[in-house]
């Protein structure tokens, strides 16, 4: 997975909404750089660009202005259907409503992006076994969402996001809808990740949560106001 | 492939899921196609009968009449020699040309008597009938003016009821015949109720010997490819010649007729055609209807889908595939109705136009490939709307 750039390097990136003939500036220009494995949190409070950095971060936007590679790809320019096989191939996608489809059972779900890749039935079914594993679900393989606990139901959504070996995963307020207890066990899935060398970006309101990552990014008003090591975290 | 197996595996659970909801917009397949298969299936059937029938009868002359309704009638009567005359001047054109009559004889054998339509036949003979015992009378029997006939099953019944009329001698408007064959019944009651199930035909050679009446009418058999309008023609100069060109006669194309008559039913068939394709235009307005609502309540889940990496393509694929899915388990479930219909309705109208040919290739043909042709373009722009969906704004839902 290191090929030795970056995981994500971003430069000058600016954003800016047009809604009719005014334009709403949200990004004033930021510059990042990730490196592979590193465990990364995003905090700002609402308003400040931290959801649009996150779409952008997440090719599900494009900047207004600046560069943004991801793994070693320069991904700012890119039309709808290139940045959809951006997504598909590396980048894996937690959110904070889990977003699973309900009728369909944990495995299927897991390997849906695995679909999309074009994977046969049989090589999905095998690779979703092996990343539920991962987040320690086996024995719920068969059971639908809503037979699911939230925090199995994250584990699900987790292993999703890891089945296609992603560069970057991405976390929206994983912990979100969970309650403290439940929360916990995901942020400790989290770190098992990181150790095992996952670049992951997370965005969160909560400190407790930002202060398990080991960097965090604070965006205000558009910008990085700062950007520091998260034992600087006052508990 | 496998893909497509996968869609379609996904639109069935999806229509399964909100079962009312699709079977309600399904009705509207259901009704137009069934209209269609039955309308056109009936049609279809009922033209291959109505013309199994005629054809049986051989090729429809052109019959040549005497105009009633000229000022003097009597100067253009046929007379002995036109038909031969007619025939000399025609030549090559024409198989033969034949005088016709027609008349109500007293007919008895023993104590029984009744009266009978009799009818002339000639030597050009090309029907289909079939004969339940004896033989159909032959170009031989016309050139020798033999003294014979052939019995309808009705009339033969009438005189003979255990079946044994051929070699039979019956007395007929004082002469005596013998009967040398027996036609099965005609299948058609179409046919019988027109021209009637009772007749007697005798050779036209034989019955001109008995009589000093002029024929009834002339018919002539066109060779095969003879343009009407010219034989026509022909026929009037010729007699015009014979009869002043003051006589009046009408000229009636047999086959043409044939023609008319299947137009006709075209034409039938293609308005209540046009009257099923609005009804199936309704259909699919239906389920670009329903399919709208299916996009807009699955947004989140086409957020998701887009986030994880699926393209426009493959959100398209997926709810066309719904909406052609839906419109072929309508169609499909309409056809079957409609055969059903068909097929009761052509078994009902056989009593009357005789077997009838369902063509059931042609109609589960027509109905998928309708079908198909509505998932596909109605289900186009909910599919559309759906692919084009903003990934961002779709998960905020």
């Amino acid at each position: 997975m290191n090929n030795g750039t970056h995981a994500i390097q971003l430069r000058a990136i600016t954003k800016t909404y047009k809604n009719g003939s005014l334009e709403v500036p949200v990004l004033h220009g930021i510059d990042a750089d990730v490196a592979h494995g590193e465990y990364v949190a995003v905090m700002g409070p609402s308003g400040s660009g931290k959801s649009t950095l996150m779409n952008i971060i997440g090719c599900l936007d494009r900047p207004t202005g600046g560069n943004y590679v991801l793994d070693g790809e320069d991904v700012s320019h890119l039309n709808d259907n290139q940045l959809a096989e951006i997504r598909l191939k590396k980048l894996g996608f937690v959110f904070q409503g889990f977003n699973l489809l309900a009728r369909t059972d944990a495995a299927k779900n897991v390997a849906l992006p695995l679909f999309y890749a074009g994977v046969g039935t049989r090589e999905r079914q095998r690779r979703a076994m092996a990343v539920l594993e991962e987040v320690g679900l086996t024995d719920r393989a068969k059971h639908k969402p809503n037979e699911l606990s939230g925090g199995q139901q994250q584990r699900v959504a987790i292993a999703r996001a890891l089945i296609n070996d992603p560069a970057v995963l991405l976390a929206d307020e994983p912990t979100g809808n969970l309650d403290t207890k439940t929360s916990a066990d995901i942020m400790e899935l989290f770190d098992k990740l990181h150790e095992s060398g996952r670049t992951i970006i997370m965005v969160t309101h909560d400190e407790n949560v930002a202060r398990r990552a080991r960097r965090v990014i604070r965006i205000l008003d558009g910008l990085i106001v700062a950007d520091e090591p998260a034992s600087l975290i006052k508990a | 492939m496998t893909r497509i197996f996968a869609y379609l595996a996904e639109a069935f659970a999806s229509l399964w899921r909100n079962k009312a909801r699709s079977l309600l917009t399904m009705l509207g397949m259901i009704i137009g196609t069934s209209s269609i298969i039955t309308v056109f299936g009936l049609s279809k059937a009922a033209t291959s009968g109505i013309e199994s029938t005629l054809t049986s009868f051989g090729t429809i002359p052109i019959s040549v009449n005497v105009d009633g309704s000229q000022n003097y009638p009597d100067r253009a009567q046929f007379l002995p020699g036109d038909a031969q005359r007619l025939a000399d001047a025609l030549g090559d054109e024409v198989y033969e040309v034949q005088p016709n009559w027609s008349r109500n004889w007293p007919v008895s054998y023993g104590t029984k008597k009744n009266y009978y339509s009799v009818s002339t036949v000639g030597k050009y003979q090309d029907d289909t009938l079939t004969m339940s015992s004896g033989r159909k009378i032959g170009p031989e029997d016309v050139d020798t003016a033999a003294r014979v006939v052939d019995l309808s099953q009705s009339v033969a019944d009438k005189f003979f009821p255990n079946g044994d009329a051929v070699g039979k001698e019956l007395t007929m408007n004082g002469g005596r015949y013998t009967v040398i064959g027996v036609y099965a019944p005609i299948k058609s009651p179409l046919v019988t109720s027109l021209g009637g199930s009772d007749f007697i035909a005798i050779p036209y050679s034989t019955f001109a010997r008995t009589t000093s009446d002029p024929p009834d009418g002339l018919n002539i058999y066109p060779v095969k490819g003879v343009n009407f309008d010219t034989i026509e023609k022909q026929i009037l100069d010729t007699l015009h010649h014979i009869h002043g060109p003051q006589a009046q006669y009408q000229v009636f194309d047999g086959a043409g007729f044939l023609k008319g008559f299947d137009k006709t039913l075209n034409i039938v068939g293609t308005g209540l055609a046009a009257i099923g394709t609005v009804a199936l235009l309704v259909a699919g307005i239906g389920i670009m209807n329903i399919m709208l609502v299916t996009v807009t309540e699955r947004t989140r889940e086409i957020g998701l889908r887009k986030s994880i990496g699926a393209s426009r393509a493959d959100i398209m694929l997926q709810f066309l595939m719904e909406s052609v899915v839906l419109a072929v388990l309508g169609g499909g479930t309409g056809m079957c109705l409609g055969l059903l219909v068909t097929i009761g309705g052509a078994s009902m109208l056989s009593k009357y136009l005789g077997d009838l040919l369902i063509p059931y290739l042609l109609v589960v043909t027509i109905a998928l490939s309708f079908s198909i042709a509505v998932g596909m373009i109605f289900g186009l722009y909910p599919a559309y709307r759906a692919a084009t969906k903003d990934p961002i704004e779709a998960l905020r839902s």
